[in-house]
């Protein structure tokens, strides 16, 4: 019997129980479609993981001021108000001068510092927020300018009063007007824009840290000589005093095979000279390999939990299959009457029941891909979908009516045909 | 001498039981010429339809030697046997077999479907054979939706799509009244004046009469 004979018997014999054949695809069909789910959160989040780490820079080490357990406790103990004093924590000036000149292998060194100063476009007042740094933030952050041009060596030795805006700190400042030479009020002092730069997005330990899309770039030395080391942020009936020169310290590197010593290096140092642990260090491209490996085991569960449903589903299609065959005894006897081979015979139901999973699998990754969209609509982010989800959903469906159908099909093959011919 | 279309030599067949093995023929021997119309008749259990079966190559000897047109095939694999049943051999039942899901003209044709033919060589025959036993205008019909001589002359339409030279028919009448019997006799007979060999098992005495030869098994063995 040819096999084109067979599928097109196998898909009549389907259609003949269309309540019944429904119902023992179902577990197929969220099998399937729970790989398509899982593989595209997987993919969202992997992709959002990604970008956010590499946005740090893959070649750099992160060094970032925290706030010492001992200052967190005690803002705690007085009832999570902020403390009426000032805190004296995190990196230095000086510890940015230092790691230059002990650490040669570090391409470039790029402070970063946030600055709690309000800026106001014309009288109202804005939430853009305000990071003093260095020339090499272009460079180091693989931030490009847009429009005009980045703070550039002479503003930092003259402590220049200029400033360049990240692209939505743009469009809030002057949403009509192109800024280039307009003033903007940093702190209650005007400052020259000189530059606008493109879209970046939110880094890494972007909870922590001002988004550089939403933020006005001044220079380091302006900063300091402007608004001093000190900075005092007021509420209604306290005041938080911070004396945090550096909030951020990057370092750069030639090439990622010198990132762990250097790191370490810098952990050292950074410990011999803050005894109050209120610096910690960060390598993103350590973090890239740790969020794999997270991804991988967070596919194992996830694997795992779909490998079940289509267990269960195949199971489902096995009992159908068992329960049609004993239905259709006599018609296997008649068949073998009639010249069927017992091979004829397994292909038949073998044929019904990948059939019935191929369909299953085709729904599955209709309702997989449904599912995906209704969930990144609900979660507000954009639905990603792995190539490989597809072929694997269908693949694994098709593998699961083999396996599942083999063994009712054998049986149905393997029967007497004069008993099965008697059985009606 | 030319050897017996069929020639089956002490054959013996015994099916494994839970309580002990059944022994359903003993000793079994028998030639079959072709172009023979033969009834085969005995008690119910008498090993008559298993018989039947072995010599329709679904059952297999546990003993003994079974030739088809000089042939021994008991050597033979599945597929091979397979090949020879579906082309040398229609099956006509009792209860008619037929597929529920399947029309009039589709159950014919499934006979071709093992044989290696496609719808468009046998589709004129089956229409033939359909008109010959009077259904030419069932073609499109279900099985449901026939009488029961309907259904039997389906099934001896079927039986023939592939022009066998040996119909085997167990208890052909069994289902059908007096008359609708008497007509599928005729039908039967009339292919074995084709040079058809007919090999009927039947509890019908009156039938058996109608056959040149009459075989009578009792206990699984040939008591005349």
């Amino acid at each position: 019997m040819s096999h084109i004979t067979s599928w097109r018997e196998a898909f009549l014999n389907l259609l003949l129980h269309k309540a019944r054949s429904t119902l023992a695809i179902l577990g197929i069909v969220f099998g399937v479609a729970s790989v398509i789910c899982m593989l595209s959160v997987s993919e969202v989040a992997r992709r959002d993981a990604v970008s956010r780490i590499e946005r740090m820079g893959l070649k750099n080490i992160i060094l970032d001021s925290v706030k010492p357990s001992k200052i967190r406790q005690k803002e705690e103990n007085q009832g999570g108000e902020e403390s009426s004093g000032v805190a004296q924590y995190g990196l230095t000036r000086e510890d940015v001068k230092l790691l230059a000149a002990t650490l040669p292998v570090i391409e470039k060194i790029l402070p970063i510092r946030m600055v709690w100063k309000e800026v106001f476009g014309g009288l109202k007042k804005t939430e853009v927020g305000v990071l003093a740094t260095t020339s090499d933030y272009p460079a180091v952050m693989e931030h490009a300018v847009r429009h005009g041009r980045f703070l550039a060596p002479l503003d930092e030795i003259h402590a220049q009063p200029v400033c360049v805006l990240g692209h939505d700190a743009a469009q809030t400042l002057f949403p009509l007007a192109d800024p280039l030479d307009r003033f903007v009020t940093i702190g209650g002092a005007p400052f020259r824009v000189v530059g606008v730069m493109m879209r970046k997005g939110q880094s890494g330990s972007g909870e922590d840290f001002a988004n550089p899309d939403q933020s006005a770039f001044i220079p380091l030395a302006t900063s300091f000589a402007r608004f001093g080391a000190y900075q005092v942020r007021n509420s209604d009936d306290t005041f938080e005093g911070t004396k945090l020169e550096v909030n951020r310290a990057v370092l750069q590197m030639a090439d990622t095979s010198i990132l762990g010593p250097t790191a370490q290096a810098a952990r050292n140092l950074m410990e011999k000279r803050h005894r109050q642990k209120d610096v910690q260090v960060t390598i993103p491209f350590h973090l890239l390999a740790e969020h794999q490996r997270t991804e991988r085991i967070f596919l194992w569960v996830m694997g795992s939990l779909a490998a079940v449903s289509l267990l269960v589903g195949g199971i489902g299609i096995m009992n159908i299959m068992l329960a049609n065959i004993a239905e259709r005894r006599s018609e296997v006897g008649l068949r073998r009457a009639l010249g069927a081979t017992r091979g004829d015979i397994l292909r038949l139901f073998l044929a019904e029941s990948t059939l019935l999973c191929t369909l299953g699998g085709l729904l599955g990754l209709a309702v997989g891909v449904g599912l995906a969209l209704g969930v990144g609509n609900l979660a507000g982010w954009a639905v990603a979908f792995k190539p490989i989800a597809f072929p694997l959903g269908l693949g694994v469906a098709v593998l699961a009516g083999l396996v599942f159908g083999t063994l009712p099909a054998r049986q149905a093959a393997r029967q007497d045909p004069v008993l099965a011919l008697r059985s009606e | 001498m030319p050897p017996s279309l069929i020639e089956v030599e002490s054959i013996r067949k015994e099916y494994p039981m839970p309580g002990g093995a059944v022994q359903a023929l003993r000793s079994v021997t028998l030639a079959f010429e072709a172009g023979e119309l033969v009834s085969i008749v005995g008690a119910s259990g008498s090993g008559k339809s298993t018989l039947l079966y072995l010599l329709g190559l679904l059952v297999t000897p546990t003993e003994g030697v079974y030739r088809y047109g000089g042939r021994e095939v008991q050597a033979l694999s599945d597929a091979e046997r397979s090949r020879l049943r579906g082309r040398q051999i229609g099956f006509i039942f009792q209860s008619f077999h037929l597929v529920p899901q399947l029309s009039v003209l589709q159950n014919v044709l499934l006979s071709a479907r093992y044989a290696g033919n496609g719808n468009g060589k046998t589709g004129g025959r089956a229409r033939e054979l359909l008109e010959r036993v009077g259904l030419a205008k069932r073609l499109t019909h279900r099985p449901a939706e026939l009488s029961s001589g309907e259904m039997q002359r389906t099934a001896i339409a079927r039986a023939l799509l592939m022009d066998p030279q040996v119909i085997l028919a167990d208890e052909p009448t069994g289902n059908l009244d007096e008359k609708t019997g008497a007509e599928v006799i005729a039908l039967l007979e009339e292919f074995h004046q084709e040079g058809k060999t007919v090999i009927i098992v039947t509890h019908n005495l009156k039938l058996a009469e109608r056959t040149r030869r009459k075989i009578t098994i009792a206990n699984g063995e040939v008591a005349s």
